[in-house]
């Protein structure tokens, strides 16, 4: 599992947000525990978005952010938006909240099929333990494009996952 | 063997062995072998229930035999179980049992939840098993039934006794093909796992029978509904008060629960009833 270093540009994200541990109601892979349910807040509330207001209509970004209780009692935030401009960012209802990626190097790993459900993150951890790179920040960043098929197509399906890094010097 | 559950029930005996530390979630999952978010998904698939909130309700259920059974103040009963304050202890425990831990030691009776014991491999199976059905809740209308009653001791819950099989015959022969449904009405005082009387019986509409028969009326209401196999009854009560009840938002409304049974040539099937209310 070799991930691709790159070197991002700040971006801008619109969507919305859920704090708590989001497999209390459904656990595992389910489309109905908190994850899926705020995948599904947020496409109903495109019809009444401003038109042009993303970037691109055909990528969306979950984020993971771990916050002072994740460690502690396994509650983190987890945002679902897309990419928008910064001109447009007034333009944005009161129903989303911006997240702004800061303009880092990521290690990009690609998943495709279970895998994307397996335990990556270990897989990360233990990449980056062994790497020239640390990981500093407290998110880390899963890209969804016309690569992903759907949870009921996984086996077709591909994800980009960003983990921002800096060396360890 | 599923190893994703031996992970959950290793995951159980660590919080077992560290019930008065100051450990993290993190370090649970660490110790299973996990990052922290796979293993917060594989809590909830195998134990039903967060990780976090799972061992709050064990700190505050072990708390809860300290104010039982010796004079330490509640401060350091709170810091004894990794509280960070009185109040936060406080906080916890109203909201697991819905009362203060000065009341519980005043004599207070639990209001929501009761105390639940360590979850163990067998409670983890059950959750697991190709036939198992989230409990649900109904509403049901009062049921009638004629039958005997006993201290709990003398209704066993699976061997129903000759002298027992012989009443129940006699009620079945004047109700046509019920002799193969039976309820059996559970009551206790403080803990459902150890009722005081039983009452097993057939729903009747005629309620004219000679002594030792006797009538009980199951009062209409909301239950929560949970089927099982016959040797599974134990399990399915410990998933139903230990698991179920603390995450729904409903307390229990009644000091009973009842099973209604249907034997066939070899198994009996039962389903557990218990009357719950909003909390």
């Amino acid at each position: 599992m070799q991930p691709t270093i790159t070197s991002k540009i700040q971006c801008i994200l619109a969507g919305m947000s859920f704090y708590g541990d989001p497999f209390e109601s459904r656990p595992g892979w389910d489309e109905q525990n908190e994850i899926g349910r705020l995948w599904s807040r947020f496409t109903a509330s495109m019809p009444s978005l401003p038109a042009n207001l993303f970037v691109k209509s055909d990528t969306a970004y979950e984020v993971h952010m771990a916050t002072s209780e994740t460690n502690q009692k396994g509650l983190f935030e987890v945002f679902v938006g897309m990419e928008i401009d910064i001109a447009v960012l007034t333009d944005c209802p009161l129903d989303l909240c911006v997240k702004v990626l800061p303009a880092v190097s990521y290690a990009v790993f690609t998943f495709q099929g279970e895998t994307i459900v397996s335990d990556w993150e270990l897989d990360v951890q233990k990449w980056l333990t062994a790497s020239e790179f640390t990981s500093p920040f407290t998110y880390n960043c899963q890209l969804y494009d016309s690569r992903f098929k759907g949870m009921d197509k996984l086996s077709d399906s591909v994800i980009d996952v960003y983990i921002p890094i800096e060396n360890k010097a | 063997m599923d190893p994703r559950l031996e992970s959950i029930n290793q995951a159980l005996r660590y919080i077992e062995g560290h019930i008065r530390k100051d450990v993290s979630i993190a370090e649970i999952a660490e110790h299973c072998g996990y990052s922290l978010y796979h293993f917060i998904r594989l809590f909830n698939t195998y134990a039903h229930q967060t990780p976090y909130d799972y061992l709050i309700r064990r700190r505050t259920s072990e708390a809860i035999k300290d104010l039982s059974n010796n004079d330490r103040a509640i401060i350091d009963i709170a810091f004894d179980y990794c509280f960070k304050t009185p109040e936060s202890f406080s906080r916890a425990f109203k909201r697991v049992f819905g009362i203060l831990p000065s009341a519980f030691r005043a004599g207070q009776p639990f209001v929501d939840s009761l105390p639940i014991p360590p979850r163990t491999r067998e409670d983890l199976q059950f959750a697991q098993l190709d036939n198992f059905v989230q409990p649900e809740l109904i509403t049901a209308d009062q049921i009638t039934l004629a039958g005997v009653s006993h201290n709990a001791e003398y209704i066993p819950q699976n061997n129903f006794t000759s002298e027992m099989e012989e009443v129940l015959q006699l009620i079945a022969s004047n109700n046509q093909n019920r002799s193969t449904r039976y309820y059996l009405v559970s009551s206790y005082q403080e803990d459902p796992f150890k009722p005081r009387h039983r009452f097993l019986g057939f729903n009747v509409n005629n309620t004219e029978y000679p002594p030792p028969i006797s009538i009980q009326h199951i009062p209409a209401g909301t239950f929560v509904r949970l089927a099982c196999a016959e040797l599974d009854q134990g399990l399915a009560l410990r998933y139903l008060f230990y698991s179920w009840l603390p995450r729904s938002r409903m307390v229990r409304n009644g000091s009973y629960y009842f099973e209604y049974m249907i034997t066939g040539k070899r198994k009996l099937s039962r389903t557990i009833f218990f009357p719950v209310s909003s909390s």
